[in-house]
């Protein structure tokens, strides 16, 4: 029983686009994220010296924040991860639940 | 259980005693010490009473919200090396360590996008239940429990070392006494408490980490005035680096080998079992999801926070002889180099301040211990005794004692290699941990996951190779080849075998998957797809413990 439910919703195609969906969306976002990252790092090992700039008059300098931005934005994108897979994927989901009493 | 409870008391008041003869001033870290010695016994007592199944036991019955799971998992990740390693680099390296700790970071969003949803889905105790779940059960077993034990044995010892050194340094207690103790408590802890015990000993833990290091923090930036300026500039000022400390030093002045060393990271996570574990803890993917989320929010701050930490520290510690070895400023620091945080807080927060960081440092290696000891346990009773030898005949109960007797061998084991391997450079297992769970761990369960034509040849030799490479490629490298055998050239340039041994390992998979025409290898490939339906969908009530196609 439970394995032909199974086999209709792999035929279904709402499953399948929102599988493709999904997919595409996280690799996406992990190629955000891989990219920020090691721009940060290329940054650092080929050209330090804009991560050496001070900022005006102070003191500190351009890496401080942007180490710290690079944490903080990879977080709030799984935030928007999260935010995104909640109020589409996961209602999709639920949907194709009911549809075939897969519970 | 009373018999152990008692075997602690008279591990802590003798080891109080000894401390108390040794340096009388570190009372007040000693109280807090017992106490927190004292809230994880009764954690572990109240988690015994709810410990019947092995449900419980493995994965504390799914009983775990988002929430509290956010803090286990973060209590996982944030080891004493983060809060005493990391801020020490800062103070030492300066902005090096800033960047390092991104790599610690981002990790987390991947992990969060790739794996944690499919993990809670298609996973019930261990992460070699989503490997195996159309490929051959034995086999992909076998090779899921290496991978897990190596990583789960390497990392244990890297953190019974650290402990045993540690609590040395910040009780007074000899090295042995150290490490048993730290050994014992954990076993009490795995043994009677299960995944619930562990899991709530390491919310406290996070809980207590995070608080400690907001307040220290907060007294850094009073220091300071509250000017992230001035903090600097007086950084600055103090470190022989001058204006350098503020910029990328000579960590990145081999590429090749930091971009090793941050794949090893980023993708090590995603294979280390203590962590994916956390994952099963919890009743749905809905929060396996939103539980990374919480897991890195307060990562990510407390990481920051460590980095102004090590800064400040250059300032308040850098220029006060009284924490120098002899008095001579920038020679040896009291108690060795991971003391800058610990410092930190004697010179900010007084003897209070102190003793409570010393326990919370303390409770961390505990907590994490236990963690990894359940992980190598469950590994070694569900995977290895009840799926591979029994083939799934073993009871409840059976397999329950042997899950036992594999965390008093862990144990043991935990001990005798860390008293054996007090004097000897471990740095290596570090590099050695990450490397297997980036390279054999990683591409397995991600391949198993993603892609339709793993079979279950392909699976054995990638893994293999990736273990296989990861070791040799360390061996090879200049800690081990040159740092613990004494050659004058290393063979292998690199510190962290990633860079190399994962892509091995996934065009081996792949090959090898592509060239298997046995009759196995059809049953794998016409797997996936309802595979796919149950990581998305989750697994339907009446057929959780139904594995459809073997």
């Amino acid at each position: 029983m439970s394995k032909n439910v199974e086999i209709a919703i792999i035929q279904n195609m709402k499953f399948k686009d929102m599988v493709r969906a999904r997919n595409r969306f996280a690799m996406w976002l992990s190629i955000i994220i891989l990219f920020i990252y090691f721009l940060f790092i290329g940054i650092a090992s080929f050209y330090p010296q804009l991560l050496a700039q001070t900022m005006g008059d102070r003191v500190l300098t351009v890496g401080m924040p942007m180490a710290a931005l690079v944490i903080i934005i990879s977080w709030l994108i799984t935030g928007i991860y999260i935010y995104i897979t909640n109020q589409h994927f996961d209602r999709i989901k639920e949907e194709l639940k009911r549809e075939y009493q897969y519970e | 259980m009373n018999k152990f409870l008692l075997l602690a008391i008279m591990i802590v008041s003798s080891s109080q005693t000894q401390a108390a003869t040794n340096s009388p001033l570190n009372w007040t870290a000693i109280s807090m010490f017992a106490t927190v010695v004292f809230i994880t016994l009764i954690i572990t007592w109240r988690a015994a009473r709810q410990t019947h199944s092995k449900e419980d036991f493995y994965t504390a019955g799914n009983s775990i919200s988002a929430r509290q799971n956010g803090l286990a998992i973060a209590g996982d990740y944030m080891s004493a090396s983060t809060l005493l390693g990391v801020s020490s680099m800062v103070f030492f390296k300066g902005y090096d360590g800033f960047i390092y700790v991104t790599g610690f970071f981002v990790c987390w969003p991947i992990l969060t996008f790739v794996m944690a949803e499919r993990l809670r889905n298609l996973g019930k105790y261990t992460f070699a239940d989503i490997v195996s779940y159309r490929l051959d059960p034995a086999k992909t077993r076998i090779l899921a429990t290496s991978g897990s034990l190596i990583v789960v044995c390497c990392y244990l010892l890297l953190q019974m070392v650290g402990a045993g050194q540690l609590i040395k340094l910040l009780f007074g207690i000899d090295y042995k006494i150290a490490v048993m103790l730290v050994g014992c408590l954990m076993l009490i802890y795995v043994m009677f408490g299960g995944m619930l015990a562990t899991t709530w000993i390491q919310i406290v833990k996070a809980v207590l980490l995070l608080f400690g290091g907001t307040v220290l923090t907060f007294l850094c930036l009073r220091y300071f005035n509250f000017s992230l300026d001035n903090l600097a500039a007086a950084a600055v000022k103090n470190h022989n680096l001058g204006q350098k400390v503020l910029e990328p030093g000579p960590m990145l002045s081999n590429p090749i080998n930091a971009l090793s060393t941050s794949i090893g990271l980023i993708f090590g996570l995603a294979g280390l079992p203590h962590i994916l574990m956390r994952f099963f803890t919890v009743s749905n993917s809905k929060d396996a999801r939103k539980s990374v989320f919480y897991a890195s929010g307060y990562i990510g701050y407390f990481f920051i926070l460590v980095c102004i930490l090590g800064f400040a520290a250059i300032s308040v510690i850098g220029t006060n002889p009284a924490f120098y070895v002899d008095g001579i400023l920038g020679g040896e620091l009291i108690g060795g180099s991971n003391m800058v945080a610990i410092h930190l807080a004697g010179a900010l927060g007084g003897n209070v301040l102190l003793g409570f960081l010393s326990a919370v440092a303390f409770a961390t290696i505990l907590a994490v211990v236990a963690g990894l000891t359940l992980a190598g346990a469950s590994a070694i009773s569900h995977d290895l005794f009840q799926k591979v030898i029994k083939k799934g005949s073993a009871t409840e109960k059976q397999e329950m004692a042997v899950s036992r007797f594999a965390v008093v061998g862990l144990g043991i084991v935990a001990i005798a290699c860390g008293i054996l391997f007090e004097k000897m450079n471990i740095a290596f297992l570090m590099g050695l941990t990450f490397g297997i769970a980036a390279s054999a761990n990683f591409p397995v369960l991600f391949l198993a996951m993603y892609w339709k034509d793993l079979t279950t040849r392909g699976a054995i030799w990638g893994g293999f190779t990736g273990i296989i490479s990861a070791i040799v490629f360390v061996a090879m490298s200049p800690t081990v080849w040159v740092g613990v055998f004494g050659y004058e050239h290393a063979i292998f340039p690199y510190d962290n075998p990633a860079l190399f041994s994962m892509p091995l390992a996934f065009i081996v998979s792949c090959l090898v998957s592509l060239m298997d025409r046995s009759e196995r290898a059809a049953i794998d490939r016409a797997g996936f797809e309802q595979q796919v339906v149950r990581s998305e969908l989750g697994a339907q009530q009446s057929d959780l413990e139904k594995v459809p196609v073997h």
